[in-house]
């Protein structure tokens, strides 16, 4: 059981830092063509609102040696600058996805020795999909015991929303989320999680405020057959919980983040018997953009708030890296 | 190799790394209370008279950030109050704040300090260590002027926390740097803060005051000779440290 258990792991590890190479390598590959990438240039200056029109360049003439003339080319349209990529918040969801055709992978440690990784893509400016592996999920295996992590929890997650003023003067930027776990086996039980959540986010000057409401549900099974207990066992209350927060644009580049958060906290033997509680989150944290596609997170998780444990606190850095070769692909085609 | 020989090279390469330097940048820390300065990259590493070692690197993040690995020394553990020594550890540490003049004019700056021991991998592969973490909350001001060269005053709160657990209580915590004009290149060090120690596996706090100097040999480098003073270990318990700090354009 042990020796399965422990190959899976490896296999989910493979999995993910494959995810995490794969979309590194095209990171760095994209453009593919050799041409510098639009992204990387650092933006043109706009021309004052009175400023009179720029010429458009003559069109090309190509000369064959005899000197006729042999066609008349245009020169290629420039492209149009990919929308701004805006990545939410540390922890908690938000309703900012990814632009059609772009990917993200994010891998990180922190000071427990857990280990994230985390490969979104967005669909159509609309959708997003995307699978992570996290330690954040916790177990307490006596009730006296410090909590710890669940290595390896690995999930998938789809979101689909519309953004700010889409469907009326207003309105914020909304999203409807479901992210579910695979089957997780840790001290001789299986645990799987589920959530489904919806979140506005809207921008106030420099920041972005983010809120919204989340319904969790977990299972813990025993090996031994001792039964399964769950969230949704218990009052519909016990499984919603509100979460937020704040981005803010402090300096160019980079982004000040706090947000709250509920995750599951599993309790083995705890009364006789397993159980399963939501515990609130802290987390702040800042996101520098080091270059258009490798972006630094930093920043401290308190998993339990109202545990009040500066223990329990973890500090975490991870690397986001960002391909938009797709997106600009997609455009590309979409112009013809 | 034995060991005090490596340590002595760690620290002869900071050196030898430091000095070859060629621009100037803030150093953030005093003797253990950090500054207030939210975003700043250096090296430190140095070694006190029993041949322990420390090493605290930092790399700023946006001028606002801070994320920072560190083998802390201030950890003391030991049989008895009087036989504890410093027990160097490995921690993180996060510190995230605003610079000075930002929220205001002559407005200090500020950080919030998270430090973490990185623990539990080590636990698990058989090496000493208690877990510990540390919360700051730290303001930092500075004043130049003609006559009495520059100042360097913070000021802050401290929260520490070790296992099994600590009773949760605010500390205050003071760093002075100053730099006389006449000796642009020496700044006089002092710093009260709080250390944690672990006498008999019961965790406790115990205060510590630290002074000394730091010389500025090159532009990005410093070498620092510090004497700390621990309440709970009486004088002859200080300990003498000499480090060598790295801080790049």
């Amino acid at each position: 059981m042990r020796k399965r258990e422990q190959s899976r792991r490896w296999r989910v590890g493979a999995l993910s830092i494959a995810c995490v190479v794969a979309t590194s390598a095209t990171a760095i590959a994209a453009p593919g063509d050799g041409d510098p990438d639009p992204d990387d240039a650092p933006p043109a200056p706009s021309p004052p609102a009175d400023a009179a029109p720029i010429e458009a360049p003559p069109p090309r003439v190509v000369r064959p040696p005899d000197g006729t003339a042999m066609a008349l080319l245009a020169s290629p349209p420039a492209p149009a600058p990919l929308p701004e990529l805006e990545l939410g918040l540390l922890v908690a969801p938000s309703a900012r996805m990814l632009p059609g055709g772009a990917i993200t992978a994010t891998t990180g440690i922190d000071t427990g020795g857990g280990f994230e990784g985390d490969v979104r893509a967005g669909l159509g400016g609309v959708a997003e999909f995307g699978v992570a592996t996290t330690d954040r999920l916790r177990v307490r295996v006596c009730p006296t015991c410090d909590a710890g992590a669940v290595h390896w929890s690995t999930s998938a997650r789809f979101v689909m929303g519309v953004d700010d003023e889409r469907l009326f003067r207003g309105q914020p930027a909304l999203a409807l989320g479901f992210e579910k776990s695979f089957r997780n086996a840790h001290d001789a039980r299986e645990s799987r999680f589920a959530s489904l959540y919806l979140v506005a986010s809207r921008r106030v000057g420099r920041a972005v405020l983010h809120a919204g409401g989340v319904v969790w549900d977990a299972e813990l099974v025993r090996d031994d057959g001792g039964g399964a207990v769950a969230l949704h066992d218990g009052a519909f209350g016990r499984m919603v919980r509100p979460f937020g927060g704040v981005d803010i644009l402090a300096r160019e580049r980079a982004h000040v983040m706090a947000d709250v958060s509920w995750l599951p906290e599993l309790r083995l033997d705890d009364g006789g018997a397993d159980r399963i509680t939501l515990r609130p989150m802290l987390s702040w944290g800042v996101r520098y953009q080091a270059s258009p596609r490798v972006l630094f997170e930093a920043g401290a998780r308190v998993p339990d708030i109202g545990a009040a444990d500066l223990l329990d606190a973890q500090i975490f850095v991870q690397a986001r890296l960002v391909s938009r070769y797709f997106e600009r692909a997609i455009q590309r085609v979409s112009a013809r | 190799m034995p060991a005090g020989r490596g340590r002595l090279g760690l620290v002869a390469a900071t050196i030898v790394v430091g000095a070859a330097g060629v621009a100037s940048a803030q150093p953030a820390r005093a003797i253990d209370v950090p500054e207030a300065e939210p975003a700043t990259t250096h090296l430190l590493a140095g070694i006190d008279h029993r041949g322990v070692p420390m090493v605290d690197a930092a790399v700023g993040l946006g001028d606002l950030a801070t994320v920072g690995l560190t083998l802390d020394d201030r950890i003391a553990v030991g049989g008895g109050a009087a036989a504890a020594s410093s027990e160097p550890m490995l921690a993180a540490w996060f510190r995230l704040g605003v610079p000075a003049d930002l929220l205001g004019r002559g407005a200090p700056a500020v950080v919030l300090d998270l430090e973490r021991s990185v623990d539990e991998r080590l636990r698990r592969a058989g090496r000493r260590g208690t877990p510990f973490a540390e919360l700051r909350l730290l303001a930092t001001r500075r004043v130049a002027g003609t006559r009495i060269g520059q100042l360097s005053l913070t000021a802050g709160v401290t929260l520490a926390d070790a296992a099994p657990h600590l009773a949760p209580s605010l500390r205050p915590a003071a760093a002075l740097g100053w730099t006389p004009r006449r000796y642009p290149r020496t700044t006089l060090l002092a710093d009260v803060g709080w250390a944690v120690r672990v006498v008999d596996e019961v965790p406790a706090v115990a205060g510590a005051i630290g002074w000394g100097v730091r010389y500025q040999v090159a532009r990005t480098f410093h070498i620092d000779l510090a004497v700390r003073h621990r309440a709970d270990v009486g004088l002859e318990g200080s300990t003498v440290m000499v480090r060598g700090l790295i801080t790049p354009p």
